[in-house]
């Protein structure tokens, strides 16, 4: 149920934000009987809010702004200025809200980075141990694909719903990329095909930033409401956690949160998941100082905020004589792995190639840059729109230390608190991949006749990963193999904050299999624990000891 | 603002739903975006002054006249024009209630439907209609 803020003092497990990770594991403990709390620093968005919202965005506005004056507030350093506006969200189904829906699991060699290339290090768990939980994220997001992709990894389930079919644009594409010898397969999507867990079919808004009709996979429509109906999940909605507090035997007991008003506000749990994104799940343990922990909770290894990784983006564009009828859908469907596939990594990243279907400027944006006016401009305007095609390329980066999440005491958020400075950049590993895909693009316009082909400024993605990583040496990680941070037992970190390399996939269908298994990690070691109390057993684990 | 708006855009009066997005677009402009309430209102006195009249009172054939002999439909403003002293109204016009009207126009269904879109962005319809060529 939606709890009242002030109703809830105690709980079994207590999972900060509601997002991709914390969505899921809300639902995924309480459907096994375990009493869930889940405190949500934004609002509950209802989807019938969401024509407006939908419409603000075609203006160009971002809704999922918070509505508290600076809550979101943060500052930038490095040769890249990481900007968050866009690409977070606050809010029940956090950056689900706004994704873009492309679930794409790693592949194998993914995990294995120093293994094979000699650069970054390797997961402390493997494709084959993650492969049944893609499967299941799969399914309870609702993924809509083909197993179409040459170099994706071997998968033991089928994809639940049918893949969207290509688009106009695709067909350019697959004639040039068939010339080149580059394959060009679908993009597995969360997002209804047909029909699928009580959510309408995609009905081709054209605005996946936000997603008017629930067809797009979000927590808040996918997981929190089963969870809330298992009978044992409360969420508390705009509800900041400001820090968590830890006593003299490494375990948290309790978490400090805060509404508008800023009244400080308790709540004690036995296990504390922290979900909320790489960033905000960073600063919160650097604000959870204390004196067993000076450099932040569970930050002995100091490496809480270090290694911030995202994926540089560029697009490459080019001019076509042809129409080819962009913005019909918010969303691509087609792509290529080519060069994610096995290659050598050691001095160059992976990178991916996503075929736009919303490329070149809008009519709003030809108008008033044609230079006509009166009865000439409309004719302008159509002679101009719909002849741009457009490839994003999606680049690995490698972990770097000098890329930070820390606290900035100087600035201050709506409660007072530092706000998070992002150090990003990049260098030569992530650049040299980023050229070659810049002339793998050109390649394939060059070949459909383009012309004006350019690459647009360096951005990117909306991922926010690797400021919490996990590995089998608490020396050089954050969290175990199972997220429970080493020197914090009864606390679990989730969350793209968890990934030891990134390749260049998006990372949320992993996010989404980590959560689960996490979960079902908890579940056991709380099952454990009960059965502990009943009869003790020797191997209950410490940290859940009564 | 409609008035001069449907001289930018169309070089004809807009039908009702066309007016109706400029208003939308002026709205929400002049009360999310500081200083284009005031831009409007000068716009608008401007136009007030240069027509002797309430400038939406005069036929369209007299309004778009008006508005190429004071220049006030080319927003391509030459340097030495930002360093003389006087038309700063005008200018500011040009400059930037121009290019907000056209552009927030063409970013209405108007505009979607001037390239031939009956859905656009934020219009839900039919899902295959995006694999094949526009109608």
């Amino acid at each position: 149920m939606e709890a009242a803020p002030d109703e809830v003092r105690e709980t079994e497990v207590c999972i900060i934000g509601a997002g991709a990770a914390g969505g899921i594991m809300a639902l995924e403990l309480a459907r096994r009987g375990i009493r869930v709390v889940v405190l949500e620093s934004g609002p509950r968005h209802d989807l019938a809010l969401r024509g407006g919202y939908s419409r603000r965005f075609a203006r160009g506005e971002n809704p999922w702004l918070s509505p508290l004056a600076g809550i979101d507030r943060y500052t930038t350093g490095g040769s890249v200025g990481y900007r968050l506006e866009w690409n977070r969200a606050r809010g029940v189904g956090g950056s689900t809200l706004h994704w873009e829906g492309t679930t794409l699991r790693l592949r194998a060699d993914d995990f294995r980075m120093r293994t094979l290339h000699g650069v970054a290090e390797d997961w402390p768990i493997s494709y084959e141990e993650i492969e049944p939980y893609f499967g299941r994220a799969e399914r309870a997001l609702g993924v809509a694909g083909t197993p179409d992709d040459p170099w994706a990894s071997a998968r033991s389930t089928a994809f639940p719903l049918p893949p969207f079919p290509l688009s106009f644009s695709d067909g350019f594409f697959a004639g040039a990329c068939r010339k080149l010898d580059i394959a060009l397969h679908h993009v597995p999507q969360a997002r209804n095909s047909v029909a699928y867990g009580g959510r309408s079919p995609c009905h081709a808004c054209g605005t996946c930033h936000v997603c008017p009709t629930g067809a797009k996979a979000s927590t808040d429509l996918t997981h929190i409401p089963q969870a809330i109906a298992t009978g044992h999940a409360d969420i508390v909605t705009e509800a900041t956690a400001l820090r968590l507090e830890a006593d003299g035997s490494s375990q948290v007991r309790s978490v400090v949160y805060a509404r508008a008003d800023r009244r400080e506000r308790r709540l004690s749990a036995r296990i504390f998941v922290v979900a909320a994104g790489g960033v905000e799940t960073a600063r919160l343990l650097l604000l959870s100082a204390s004196p067993a922990y000076p450099r932040g909770l569970g930050n002995r290894s100091g490496l809480i905020g270090r290694y911030f990784t995202s994926h540089p983006m560029i697009d490459v564009t080019g001019r076509v004589a042809e129409r080819v009828y962009p913005y019909r859908i918010g969303f691509s469907t087609a792509m290529s792995s080519q060069f994610a596939a096995p290659r050598d990594r050691g001095r160059r990243g992976a990178f991916l190639l996503e075929f736009q279907n919303s490329a070149g400027p809008l009519p709003g944006q030809i108008a008033p840059a044609s230079g006509a006016w009166g009865q000439a401009l409309g004719p302008r305007v159509r002679a101009e729109f719909g002849r741009t095609l457009g490839i994003r390329i999606y680049a690995e980066q490698l972990p770097d230390a000098a890329n930070t999440v820390t606290l900035n005491s100087g600035v201050t958020d709506y409660f007072g608190n530092p706000v998070p400075h992002i150090t990003y950049g990049i260098g030569a590993y992530e650049r040299a991949a980023l050229k070659e895909a810049e002339q793998v693009a050109a390649r394939i316009l060059a070949t459909l006749g383009a012309e004006d082909i350019r690459s647009g400024p360096l951005g990117y993605a909306s991922h926010q990963l690797g400021t919490h990583r996990m590995g089998s040496d608490p020396a050089s990680s954050v969290v175990d193999a199972n997220l429970r941070a080493h020197d914090v037992p009864n606390l679990y970190l989730v969350g793209g904050g968890t990934f030891v390399t990134v390749s260049s996939s998006p990372p949320t269908l992993t996010i989404a299999a980590l959560a689960i298994r996490t979960a079902e990690h908890i579940a056991e070691v709380y099952r454990g624990q009960h059965t502990a109390r009943a009869a003790p057993r020797a191997g209950a684990p410490a940290a859940l000891a009564p | 603002m409609v008035a001069f708006t449907a001289v930018l855009v169309e070089g004809r009066e807009l039908a009702v739903p066309e007016a109706g997005y400029v208003v939308e677009h002026v709205t929400d402009r002049a009360g999310k975006t500081p200083g284009y309430l005031s831009l409007y209102r000068k716009t608008a006195g401007l136009l007030d002054r240069l027509a002797d009249a309430p400038f939406e009172s005069l036929p369209l054939k007299q309004r778009a006249s008006l508005m190429v002999r004071h220049r006030l439909t080319d927003s391509d403003v030459r340097i030495r024009e930002y360093l003389l002293p006087w038309d700063r109204e005008a200018l500011a016009v040009r400059v930037l209630a121009v290019p907000d009207l056209i552009g927030g126009y063409y970013l209405s269904p108007a505009g979607w439907a001037a390239v031939g879109y009956e859905a656009f962005p934020s219009r839900c319809g039919d899902l295959t209609r995006y694999t094949s060529a526009e109608a």
